[in-house]
C-alpha cells in the first residue's frame, strides 16, 4: 500500500498572552492509502491542533509552523494558497469538524447547502448541483426529501449525515473526522459508525479520526496514535495499542475506559494534562507517570521503534 | 411504606403546554408520562435514556423544579407533588442538582467561596461567618480542592472543567441534603476525569449517606457506580432492575440496543457493523400508538405491539414493559 500522507517533524505553535504553546511538537508519521489512523487523547493535547496543522487551516495567531506535510508526493506547507483551495481542499481532503452539527447555516435549507460546493467548486447548473446533493443525501442514508428542510428541522444524527455528505461531496481521498459523534446519543452514533465503515469500504477512503474515547477509536482503527501534550506517546496497529499497550499513559487511559463486560475496576489517572505554553521538562508525561524515574524529569524520550509500525517514546523503553 | 425508603414516585407526569397554530390549539409535549420509581436511602439510582427521553424533566421533577400534572410523589412518606413553592423551602435543603455543565452551572462573577455560602446563607444555616467558612472548608476538602484557601478565592474561569464540577459538587452536598439529582455530571468532562469525578461522588455518597439519582446517557461508566438502573424511553421506564441484571440481560428490545451500541476498546470491532436500530426516537407531542418503541423495534408483532400498550411484569429481577415477555 502506497503512503498518502506523511508528517515530518511537524509544529504548530501558537503565540498567546501566556506564552507560546506548542500545541503540536515534532510529529512525524506515515499514512497509507485505505487505512484509518485515530488520534487520541484528552483535551488540550493537541488533537485538534494536528488536524489543523494537516489542512492547513490555521488561525492568525501563529507562532511556528514548521516541519512537513506530504500529501500525495507535495508538501502543502509550501504549496501557494490558491493550489490548495482549489485543488485539495474538498477535492483531496476534507474535515468534518467538532460539533459540525452547529457548523450548518440556519437560514439556508439543506439542498442550499449541499449543493453549494457542486456550484462552487465544478461550475454546475442549479439544477444539476440539486440532483447531485439529492443523489449525496442517498450517500448517507438520507432520504432526499431532506433537500427542502431546514436544519432546525433535522435531528443531531441527520444533521451530522448531511455534514458527511459535504465533506464527501466532491470525493476526497482524506477525510479527517475530529469528534464526528461526541454530541450524539449512543445508538445514533453506533448508526453513524457504521456508515463511516460503509462508506470507507465503498469508496476505499482514508480516515484520520480524531476522539478521546479509546472504545470509539477501535471501531475505526487501523493504528493508532495516542498523543499527549502535543507529541506522540504511542503509535501502532490498533490491535497492539488495545491489548499490549506499552507506553505507561495509553495503560491508564484504557484503565480509565468503562468497559461494559469486564468486571475490572475503574482507574483514573491523577493530575490534571500539563499547560501547553510551559509543559514539564523532561517527558511531558513524569509528573502523572506512576513509573517515573529521576531521568524522566530532565531526558525528553524519543519515539523509539519496537517493531513494525510500533513506536513508544517512553525511558522505559529505551533502557532496553 | 419501608423506613429504607426515601423517595417514592407513582405514575408521575409532568407536560408541557404548547401552542400551535394560528387560533392557539393546545397540546402538550409530553415530556414524562407516567412514571414510577422508588430510591432508598443511600442508593444510587440512575436513569438511562437518550436525549429526549424525559430523563431530565423526570429528575427536574422529582426535585419539584417541575410541578406534575398528574401523579404522586413522596419524600420520606409526605406527599410533596402537590406543595407549592413557598411550602417547598425545606425540601429545597434536602434535595440538591448538579447540573451538566460546569462552565455554566457556577455565576462566572462570584469567587468559589461566595457560591458556596450562598446555600449556607439562604437557609441560614450557620450562625456566623466563622462558621460558614469552616463549612466551605470543609466542603473543599471533600471534594479535593486543596488547599481549600487558594480556591475559595477563585472564580470559576480559573478552573478546569474537573475542579467546576468539583465545586458544583460542593456546593450541591454543603447543605447535607438526602438526595442529589446529578444530571449528566460528567458527560462534558474527559474520558480520564470521568472515572475520578464519579468515584468522589461515589465516595461522598457513601461518607454522608446520600441517595444519587443519575441521570445519563452513559451505561458503561454508571455500570460501576448505580445500584438500580431505570431505563427510560419516549417519556416512560421500559425496564428497571438491579443494574448488573439488567446489562447482564436485558429483556426489551431497546436495551438491548443500548447496550449493543456501546464500544467496548476492542479490536474486533474494525470488523463488525453494530447492529442498532435505525429512525429516530418518537415526538413527545404525539408518540406512537401501543408500545412506544414499536415503530424501530427489530422484534415488532403486527396488531399487537401498535395497539395495546404493554404493561410492567416482573421477569426474575427484571420489571419490563414489552410484550414479548406477557
Amino acid at each position: 500500500m502506497s503512503t498518502i500522507l506523511a508528517l515530518k517533524d511537524l509544529k504548530l505553535y501558537y503565540r498567546t498572552r501566556r506564552g507560546v504553546v506548542k500545541a503540536v511538537d515534532s510529529v512525524s508519521f506515515d499514512l497509507k492509502v485505505g487505512c484509518c489512523l485515530s488520534l487520541v487523547g484528552e483535551s488540550g493535547c493537541g488533537k485538534s491542533s494536528m488536524a489543523y496543522a494537516i489542512m492547513r487551516i490555521l488561525p492568525r495567531n501563529i507562532h511556528t509552523y514548521s516541519g512537513e506535510v506530504v500529501f500525495e508526493g507535495k508538501n502543502l506547507m509550501v504549496l501557494p494558497e490558491g493550489e490548495l483551495s482549489k485543488e485539495v481542499w474538498l477535492k483531496k481532503m476534507a474535515m468534518v469538524f467538532q460539533g459540525a452539527m452547529n457548523s450548518l447555516n440556519p437560514v439556508l435549507s439543506v439542498g442550499e447547502q449541499v449543493s453549494e460546493v457542486f456550484t462552487l467548486h465544478a461550475g454546475m447548473s442549479k439544477t444539476e448541483a440539486q440532483e447531485k446533493a439529492a443523489e449525496l443525501l442517498e450517500l448517507v442514508r438520507l432520504p432526499s426529501s431532506l433537500i427542502n428542510k431546514y436544519p432546525h428541522e433535522l435531528s443531531g444524527g441527520m444533521k451530522q449525515r448531511v455534514v458527511i455528505a459535504i465533506a464527501l461531496s466532491m470525493r476526497p481521498k482524506l477525510l479527517i473526522l475530529d469528534e464526528p459523534t461526541s454530541a450524539l446519543d449512543v445508538i445514533t452514533q453506533a448508526n453513524i459508525i457504521n456508515l463511516l465503515k460503509k462508506l470507507q469500504e465503498d469508496f476505499h477512503l482514508t480516515y484520520i479520526f480524531i476522539t478521546h474515547d479509546l472504545g470509539l477509536a477501535s471501531e475505526l482503527s487501523d493504528y493508532i496514535s495516542v498523543m499527549y501534550a502535543g507529541r506522540i506517546a504511542e503509535l501502532g496497529d490498533a490491535r497492539s495499542v488495545l491489548t499490549d499497550p506499552k507506553h505507561p499513559y495509553t495503560q491508564k487511559l484504557l484503565a480509565a475506559t468503562p468497559k461494559l463486560f469486564e468486571e475490572a475496576k475503574l482507574e483514573f489517572i491523577p493530575g490534571s494534562p500539563p499547560d501547553l505554553a510551559s509543559p514539564p521538562t523532561g517527558c511531558r508525561f513524569h509528573p502523572r507517570c506512576p513509573y517515573a524515574m529521576d531521568s524522566c524529569k530532565v531526558k525528553e524520550p524519543d519515539l523509539i521503534k519496537l517493531s513494525e509500525d510500533r513506536y513508544v517514546s517512553c525511558l522505559l523503553l529505551e533502557r532496553v | 411504606m419501608s423506613t429504607d425508603q426515601l423517595m417514592r414516585i407513582r405514575d408521575v407526569k409532568t407536560w408541557f403546554q404548547i401552542s400551535r397554530g394560528l387560533f392557539g390549539k393546545q397540546v402538550y409535549v409530553k415530556a414524562v408520562d407516567g412514571v414510577s420509581l422508588d430510591i432508598g436511602r443511600g442508593e444510587a439510582v440512575a436513569i438511562v435514556g437518550e436525549s429526549g427521553s424525559g430523563k431530565t424533566t423526570l429528575g427536574k421533577t422529582i426535585l419539584r423544579l417541575y410541578k406534575p400534572v398528574a401523579g404522586e410523589i413522596y419524600y420520606n412518606g409526605r406527599r410533596i407533588d402537590n406543595l407549592e413553592e413557598e411550602e417547598l423551602k425545606w425540601y429545597r435543603r434536602e434535595a440538591q442538582i448538579i447540573y451538566q455543565d460546569p462552565f455554566g452551572s457556577l455565576n462566572p462573577f462570584f469567587t468559589v467561596e461566595r457560591i458556596l455560602s450562598e446555600p449556607l446563607t439562604i437557609h441560614k444555616v450557620a450562625k456566623d461567618y466563622r462558621e460558614i467558612k469552616q463549612m466551605i472548608n470543609q466542603a473543599l476538602i471533600d471534594v479535593k480542592l486543596e488547599p481549600p484557601e487558594m480556591f475559595a478565592s477563585k472564580h470559576p474561569h480559573m478552573l478546569s472543567g474537573g475542579q467546576r464540577q468539583r465545586v458544583a459538587i460542593a456546593r450541591a452536598l454543603i447543605l447535607k441534603p438526602k438526595l442529589i439529582v446529578a444530571d449528566e455530571p460528567v458527560s462534558m468532562l474527559d474520558a480520564s476525569v470521568r472515572v475520578e469525578i464519579m468515584s468522589l461522588l461515589e465516595s461522598l455518597q457513601k461518607k454522608y449517606e446520600t441517595s444519587i439519582l443519575y441521570i445519563t446517557h452513559d451505561l458503561a461508566t454508571i455500570k460501576y457506580f448505580s445500584q438500580t438502573l431505570y431505563i427510560m424511553y419516549a417519556g416512560k421506564i421500559i425496564e428497571s432492575g438491579p443494574t448488573r441484571d439488567v446489562l447482564r440481560e436485558p429483556l426489551h428490545p431497546y436495551t438491548q440496543a443500548l447496550i449493543s451500541a456501546i464500544p467496548d476498546p476492542n479490536p474486533e470491532n474494525k470488523w463488525r457493523y453494530r447492529n442498532v436500530p435505525g429512525g429516530e426516537p418518537p415526538s413527545p407531542i404525539a408518540p406512537p400508538s401501543g408500545c412506544r418503541f414499536h415503530p424501530r423495534c427489530p422484534r415488532f408483532i403486527a396488531g399487537k405491539c401498535d395497539t395495546v400498550e404493554p404493561q410492567q411484569i416482573k421477569v426474575k429481577s427484571i420489571y419490563v414493559a414489552c410484550h414479548l415477555y406477557s
